[in-house]
């Protein structure tokens, strides 16, 4: 159909009508046609910004060229029985009086909202949602006593703050430090926390709403705009709140919520620190440009100096998908409390990376101590080998290699696989739809609960651990049988398997087990990412689960380890015959003599005149005994 | 705070003139009758005042500057009226609008020609900008204004008359002269395809 989503799109704005926007690119055929759409969605915004400017002018059409008359409040005149004062400010929204209020002999702050909140219906909710708020009683939340109305006026009383907004002061003072704007951080956290508890949202935090008074003290102001009105999708500037501070998802017309109001404490602690929005625009429309190409500026841009746990902190509030925020302001609160109450930044890297540095030192003694003891349970020779830490540490890190560098490489292939289908899905629109159809998906399979992603991975890997085990199950069962009694007792032939000459089978023992672990591992990132967006941990049970099936796989992985490729011996002649030196005790030394009867060990005294020595490192199983040709 | 339609848009207070009514008063004003002309006016300012609160910076945006500034670009263009050939008052209406907005643009390069006598408060030394290049940016108002005067003049007069002043289809029919509703509607989304069509070319 010739221009149908021209057509569609110069309908609704010139009826002022709704425009679903997406739908309207999809339907255009060429970029002439898309960068039309995008002229006529200018025109809507246009339209709604004089269609809504049209209600906001006092009405002085009888007049004709001479001053018009109009409905005000001035100082030192009375509104009901305050007697105001001093204008405070005003903006958008009105203006805020200093007034004296006679029957409590007070000084108290009221803000006058527009004439056009006159209406009847508008009023009632704005007396319903007084009622509500001076019901909030909290230190850092400013103590709203009503909305009354007078004449045409109405007009919301408050506590009076004496002191300067954060905003004043970040022109008197500068850059906050960030230990500063994480304390006040914590402050309008505590205060949204109150909010959100009692039901409402701000909407407009921001550095002109938070009050630091006289003591230091800081209160979150403006309730103006505290009601949620609820649900249903409304129009890109149908907004109320302030472009920079406003969370993407509300710039695009959807409700506010509590994860919108932290998204406001980020970029509030943001701009504290470097007086920077992280997404910055002229107008409404660039701001949401911007969201929407994902062009916002990490806050170690401005500010490098920071430490990455306050970082972390704003980096999360301000995630562009609300459930990748915090989960509420008190989690936000918690993770703010640590950044500024842990001790200095390098103390906290110092004590995580030597944290790392001894899990990972006693992560490779482990495996160094399991593949050993096997090795050295399975040759007989326990009693004869003393080994410690250190040959544990260098077992376990011989043994831990070429696992490591098989992650390290799928790590570097998944990464560039990431960044191909990054380029792909912003390039082509099917990719992303594709990429948008994702978490819905994911949502549907019960995927964005962390219990069922958690689930899910402990299932995957069983399946996969399962899989490789049935798959090696002869090599397994061979390498479990040796325990029993022990390889010296054991047949010969029992020990081609584990000859050099089927490196092969070892490798493919080592690669099964290597990609069961890994995967394993990957299918963990999904739940943990929803645990770290969600602020919560999957439970005990299935944690001990998933441990419990990883720590098989690892088991698996690398008790063999010294047996199918670390089992050099050093060689001797004893008695006319070719013994390997399985250990030494004091004056004794235990050979492996292959040729022998079994048990094919003997203990001998190292001054024993028919022992020789040859110095040379051979691989028992590859003796040719053991080989079945000779054998044969 | 952003507080952005979330009233329902007004309707115009009082409806245009028809063509002939249009014509017969501007021709009793330029001859001098007062009464016409506070007719014609009466008729024109309260939509351009409306219109010229979007685009006003915060400190001319007060009701009484606003009507001030309407009043003072009305007043100047009426000394120009018997060069002006009035078809119906939509073109009446553009003709004021233009003026208006003329009065807008000597105001804001006046401001930046003026220096700064006193370090004032940063927030009251703010530019402030109008809500209209805060919705859209003022390269894109730029791009649009441009756009309007490359078009037929029926095509502005539609445009203005629909997005600007904010004309319901049956006020437009009048002040446009158009037989219908309908018919004002399909001139409207005509024009806003081809200003679309004006701005994508720059």
């Amino acid at each position: 159909m010739a221009d149908e989503a021209l057509d569609r799109a110069a309908d609704g704005v010139a009826d002022g009508a709704a425009v679903n926007w997406k739908d309207l690119y999809g339907l255009a055929r060429s970029e002439e046609e898309r960068a039309e759409l995008k002229w006529l969605q200018v025109l809507g915004d246009l339209a709604n910004v004089h269609r809504d400017h049209a209600g906001n002018v006092e009405d002085t059409s009888r007049t004709t060229l001479g001053p018009a008359t109009i409905t005000t409040v001035r100082v030192g005149e009375h509104w009901g029985r305050y007697r105001l004062d001093r204008q405070l400010g005003s903006g958008g929204f009105g203006s805020v009086f200093s007034a004296w209020d006679p029957d409590l002999e007070r000084n108290i702050a009221i803000k006058f909202l527009r004439e056009r909140v006159a209406d009847d219906g508008e009023r009632q909710d704005l007396k319903r949602e007084g009622r509500a708020l001076a019901r909030v009683q909290h230190a850092n939340v400013v103590q709203v006593f009503g909305i009354e109305a007078h004449g045409s006026r109405a007009g919301l009383c408050m506590e009076l703050v004496s002191g300067e907004t954060l905003h004043a002061a970040m022109k008197t003072q500068g850059l906050f430090s960030h230990r500063e704007a994480g304390l006040i951080g914590e402050d309008v956290c505590r205060a949204l926390a109150a909010v959100h508890a009692a039901g409402y949202l701000h909407r407009d935090v921001k550095a002109q709403n938070v009050m630091r008074d006289h003591t230091g003290k800081i209160v979150l102001m403006d309730f103006g705009t505290g009601h949620d009105t609820g649900g249903g999708t409304r129009r890109p500037l149908d907004v109320v709140g302030t472009p920079a501070y406003m969370a993407p998802e509300v710039l695009h017309g959807h409700s506010a919520s509590e994860r919108s109001d932290i998204y406001s404490v980020g970029v509030l602690l943001y701009y504290l620190v470097s007086e920077r929005y992280p997404v910055e625009g002229s107008s409404v429309l660039e701001i949401i440009d911007a969201h929407d190409k994902g062009r916002r500026r990490p806050l170690v841009e401005h500010r490098p100096d920071l430490p990455m746990s306050f970082v972390h902190v704003v980096s999360r509030a301000l995630e562009p998908d609300p459930a990748d925020r915090w989960a509420s302001a008190g989690a936000m609160l918690e993770a703010l409390e640590k950044t500024v109450h842990d001790g200095a930044p390098w103390v906290r890297v110092l004590i995580r990376t030597a944290a790392a540095a001894t899990g990972a030192v006693m992560g490779l003694v482990a495996l160094g101590m399991i593949n050993s003891r096997y090795f050295n349970i399975v040759m007989g020779r326990e009693a004869f080998v003393r080994e410690g830490f250190a040959d544990w540490l260098s077992w376990g890190w011989k043994s831990a290699f070429a696992p490591m560098v098989l992650a390290l490489m799928a790590f570097v292939a998944a990464s560039l696989l990431r960044l191909v289908v990054k380029a792909v899905v912003r390039l082509s629109t099917r990719a992303r739809r594709a990429a948008d159809a994702v978490p819905r998906v994911l949502h549907r399979l019960g995927l964005a609960d962390i219990e069922t992603a958690a689930a899910w991975a402990v299932a995957g890997s069983i399946a996969a651990l399962g899989t490789t085990f049935w798959l090696l199950l002869p090599d397994v069962a061979l390498l479990l049988g040796l325990v029993n009694p022990n390889i010296p007792s054991a047949p010969v032939a029992a020990w081609h398997y584990l000859s050099p000459l089927n490196g092969d089978r070892h490798d493919a023992y080592r690669l099964g087990f290597e990609w069961a672990c890994l995967i394993g591992v990957a299918l963990w990132i999904l739940p943990f990412r929803l645990a770290a967006r969600q602020g919560r941990r999957p439970s005990a049970g299935i944690l001990l689960a998933g441990g419990a099936v990883l720590l098989l796989g690892i088991l698996l992985l690398d008790f063999p380890y010294r047996l199918l490729y670390q089992a050099e011996l050093e060689t001797v002649r004893w008695n006319g015959g070719t013994c390997y030196l399985l250990g030494e005790r004091s004056d004794d030394a235990l050979l492996l003599c292959p040729d022998s009867e079994a048990p094919r060990t003997r203990a001998v005294r190292k001054g024993d005149p028919g022992l020789e020595r040859l110095g040379t490192a051979l691989n028992p199983f590859a003796h040719p005994s053991s080989s079945p040709e000779e054998r044969r | 705070m952003l507080a952005v339609g979330t009233l329902p848009s007004p309707e115009i207070a009082a409806e245009p003139l028809a063509p002939e009514a249009t014509v017969e008063l501007l021709d009793r004003a330029r001859r001098g009758d007062t009464v016409a002309l506070e007719q014609l006016l009466d008729r024109c300012i309260p939509p351009l005042r409306r219109w010229a609160h979007g685009r006003l910076p915060g400190p001319l945006r007060g009701p009484q500057e606003t009507a001030d500034l309407v009043n003072n670009a009305v007043a100047a263009t009426l000394e120009r009226l018997d060069r002006f050939e009035v078809r119906h008052q939509g073109a009446l209406q553009a003709y004021l609008r233009t003026a208006v907005l003329n009065q807008i643009r000597d105001l804001a390069r006046q401001h930046k020609r003026r220096p700064q006598m006193t370090a004032l408060p940063e927030e009251l030394a703010n530019q402030d900008p109008s809500p209209l290049e805060l919705a859209i940016g003022a390269e894109n108002i730029e791009r649009y204004e441009a756009a309007v005067d490359r078009l037929p003049q029926a095509d502005q007069e539609a445009i203005i008359g629909r997005l600007e002043l904010q004309y319901s289809y049956d006020a437009l029919a009048v002040a446009l002269g158009k037989p219908s509703p309908d018919a004002a509607r399909m001139a409207v989304t005509r024009a806003l395809k081809r200003l679309a069509a004006e701005m994508r070319r720059g």
